[in-house]
């Protein structure tokens, strides 16, 4: 249960691993991950392999985060979505903010 | 020690008789070539003095019997003539004897060249003696190599087999193979993939890709990430290998776009991601220690993330590709294999065919793999869970007043029970999803009376949930009921969540539909027949079951 965060080695990837439930529980665990980002981040990778379950708070969370990363100018990646996670995601069109892969 | 006479004379057999007892030998006699054979498989004679006047059985075919009958150990023949025969006696040597004595016999020639044949004889004994020793050795370790040689295809069949988005070139030293090459599907159609080449080579080396495999396979069908996965076979390796062992190894993780590579390497030659055009547009340079020498805490699982555009190949390979030709002096090197490569336009079955000549020619003495990997869609799909839905229908209830909802999570704990339940697991998510909507609506803006218009700016959205405690805190009254029908012939969950609030007004329905537009959008999208009643303090939905 709850976030992990790492720098990939080449220090342009941003990891933060979500266990278990992605939801209003993470609020400001969440936001505080990005805080102060290394400038050499190009791209913030959420990795939802782990992630069981995830509702609207959470889909809330990462279009705050979108924003306040200065929507646009870095990519943020939702990389391993199961097919469940992933079909919420569709449904809110995400796919057209991030890169869902 | 035994002497078996062979004359035809009784008076020689009985001088020779007196002769070699003096020695301190036991003898036996027989005065034909016959009587001889029939004498031998009774008295197993050390040496046989055999008279070359015997005629009933011709010489060559005698002594050669008699060789024969001893078998692997040596059987000295000497033949006995007098002075008058010995100009033959280099003859008959060639017919298979391996001395001579001549009448009349001279008592201490006699005693030297016996002594000389016996220890001829003891020596051979023993040398087939040890002769069967070592080839029951052999076979007993052949044997032995068999069962083990069992024992890792059985551990390595288990990797992902005639997958064409792989072309493999695998040339183990010895028939154990130290280096390591390990595929599976992860369950989200993701590809994981494993190189390894442990120290040395042969059975030592390969010990070590037992546990390694094990844990991979087991890893990759979790869907673990890659640097857990390095962690967990570090972990492993550490505590089993001596420390003079270890294993450098490249685990990647292809996405199941094709396009993303998250990767961890230690101690292994850079992989090379090769473009299109067949140009290296990227070395994927190891980061780490190989695995197996630092401790868990020592440990570093750091990856990286590269991009991989469609039809980009990723060569990886053992040291032994580029250390061809080492041992005479004249090492293939890094810069040939990659000119090399390129000449081959990084085909594989060519680049493989080069090499070969070069080991024909400078030969090769470590474990040689490569693997090229087509950077595509991996065509593997998730994993379906096909197990038969539950027949049996069932109501669950369940009420929560402000303690309760303070102090649990009812949607993860009501799922977490669901999920045993046969068929259960596959809808979770979403079941999860539209449950934990409802709830935190009735929660938030039912008792909490919350507006969630307060969440659309930047501040506001983590505001809302400073105040959501604040409020829970303080709650005092009233409660939330859930209530899940499951029909098993309708193939759906009904649902029905209460609250005691004061339900929605025009204007806050309004409110409402703004602000938990994506919540409801969610609950619309995977549900049916949605309604609001009571005033809004009730809502019930119909989830189908796929």
């Amino acid at each position: 249960m709850g976030l992990q965060t790492e720098y990939a080695n080449d220090g342009k990837h941003f990891i933060i691993h979500i266990k278990g439930k992605f939801d209003f529980g993470l609020v400001q665990e969440f936001r505080q991950s990005y805080d102060g980002l290394s400038d050499r981040v190009t791209t913030v990778v959420i990795e939802l392999r782990e992630t069981d379950y995830i509702d609207s708070s959470a889909l809330g969370m990462l279009l705050n985060m979108r924003k306040s990363l200065g929507a646009g100018s870095r990519n943020i990646h939702l990389i391993n979505c199961r097919p469940e996670i992933r079909q919420i995601l569709d449904i809110s069109r995400f796919d057209k903010l991030f890169i869902i892969d | 020690m035994r002497v078996l006479i062979v004359d035809s004379s009784a008076r020689n057999q009985q001088e020779l008789t007196t002769i070699v007892q003096s020695f301190g030998y036991t003898s036996q006699s027989a005065s034909c070539g016959k009587g001889a054979l029939s004498a031998y498989a009774n008295f197993s004679p050390d040496v046989v003095l055999l008279d070359i006047a015997i005629e009933d059985i011709a010489m060559d075919v005698l002594v050669a019997k008699m060789k024969a009958l001893a078998g692997a150990i040596y059987l000295p023949v000497v033949f006995l003539a007098s002075a008058s025969e010995s100009k033959l006696l280099t003859e008959y040597l060639q017919v298979g004897g391996d001395d001579f004595l001549t009448k009349p016999f001279d008592s201490i020639v006699f005693q030297a060249k016996m002594r000389a044949h016996i220890r001829t004889r003891e020596l051979s004994r023993s040398v087939a003696e040890q002769n069967r020793s070592l080839a029951w050795h052999s076979e007993h370790m052949q044997q032995e190599h068999r069962i083990v040689q069992n024992m890792f295809s059985n551990a390595l069949n288990r990797s992902l087999q005639n997958y064409n988005q792989i072309e493999t070139y695998l040339l183990p030293h010895t028939i154990f193979n130290g280096d390591l090459y390990l595929l599976a599907r992860g369950p989200l159609g993701n590809l994981y993939l494993l190189l390894g080449d442990f120290t040395g080579h042969g059975l030592p080396a390969a010990i070590g890709t037992l546990p390694a495999s094990q844990t991979f396979f087991a890893m990759a069908e979790l869907g673990s990430p890659v640097g857990q996965i390095a962690a967990e076979i570090n972990r492993q390796l550490n505590q089993l290998l001596p420390e003079s062992m270890f294993c450098c190894a490249t685990i990647l993780e292809l996405s199941a776009s094709g396009e993303r590579i998250s990767w961890w390497s230690g101690g292994m030659p850079p992989a090379m991601l090769i473009a299109e055009n067949h140009e290296i547009k990227e070395y994927l340079q190891p980061q780490h220690m190989p695995l197996g020498i630092l401790s868990d805490l020592e440990f570093e699982s750091g990856i990286t993330i590269t991009r991989a555009a469609p039809r980009d190949r990723l060569l990886l390979y053992s040291d032994g590709a580029i250390e061809v030709g080492v041992q005479s002096g004249r090492p293939l090197g890094y810069e040939r294999f990659k000119r090399i490569g390129r000449q081959c336009r990084w085909q594989l079955s060519e680049l493989a065919d080069a090499i070969q000549d070069r080991i024909e020619k400078d030969g090769i003495d470590d474990d040689l793999s490569m693997v090229l990997l087509h950077c595509l869609p991996t065509g593997l799909s998730s994993k379906e869970q096909d197990d038969e839905r539950s027949k049996m229908p069932f109501c669950l209830s369940v009420r929560l007043g402000p303690e309760e909802i303070r102090g649990v999570d009812p949607v993860s704990t009501i799922l977490r029970g669901l999920s045993q339940i046969e068929g259960f697991k596959e809808f979770k998510a979403p079941l999860y999803t539209v449950l934990a909507e409802a709830y935190n609506n009735a929660v938030d803006h039912g008792l909490l009376r919350l507006a969630s218009s307060a969440k659309s700016s930047l501040d506001g959205f983590e505001n809302y949930y400073i105040e959501r405690s604040r409020r829970l805190v303080r709650l005092q009254h009233g409660f939330v009921e859930l209530i899940l029908n499951y029909i098993p012939k309708d193939a759906c969950i009904y649902v029905k969540i209460c609250d005691s609030g004061k339900g929605f007004t025009a204007e806050n329905t309004e409110a409402g539909e703004y602000s938990f537009g994506r919540g409801l959008m969610l609950m619309k999208e995977l549900t049916r027949d949605l309604v609001w009643s009571d005033g809004g303090r009730c809502v019930e939905f119909t989830f189908p079951i796929r």
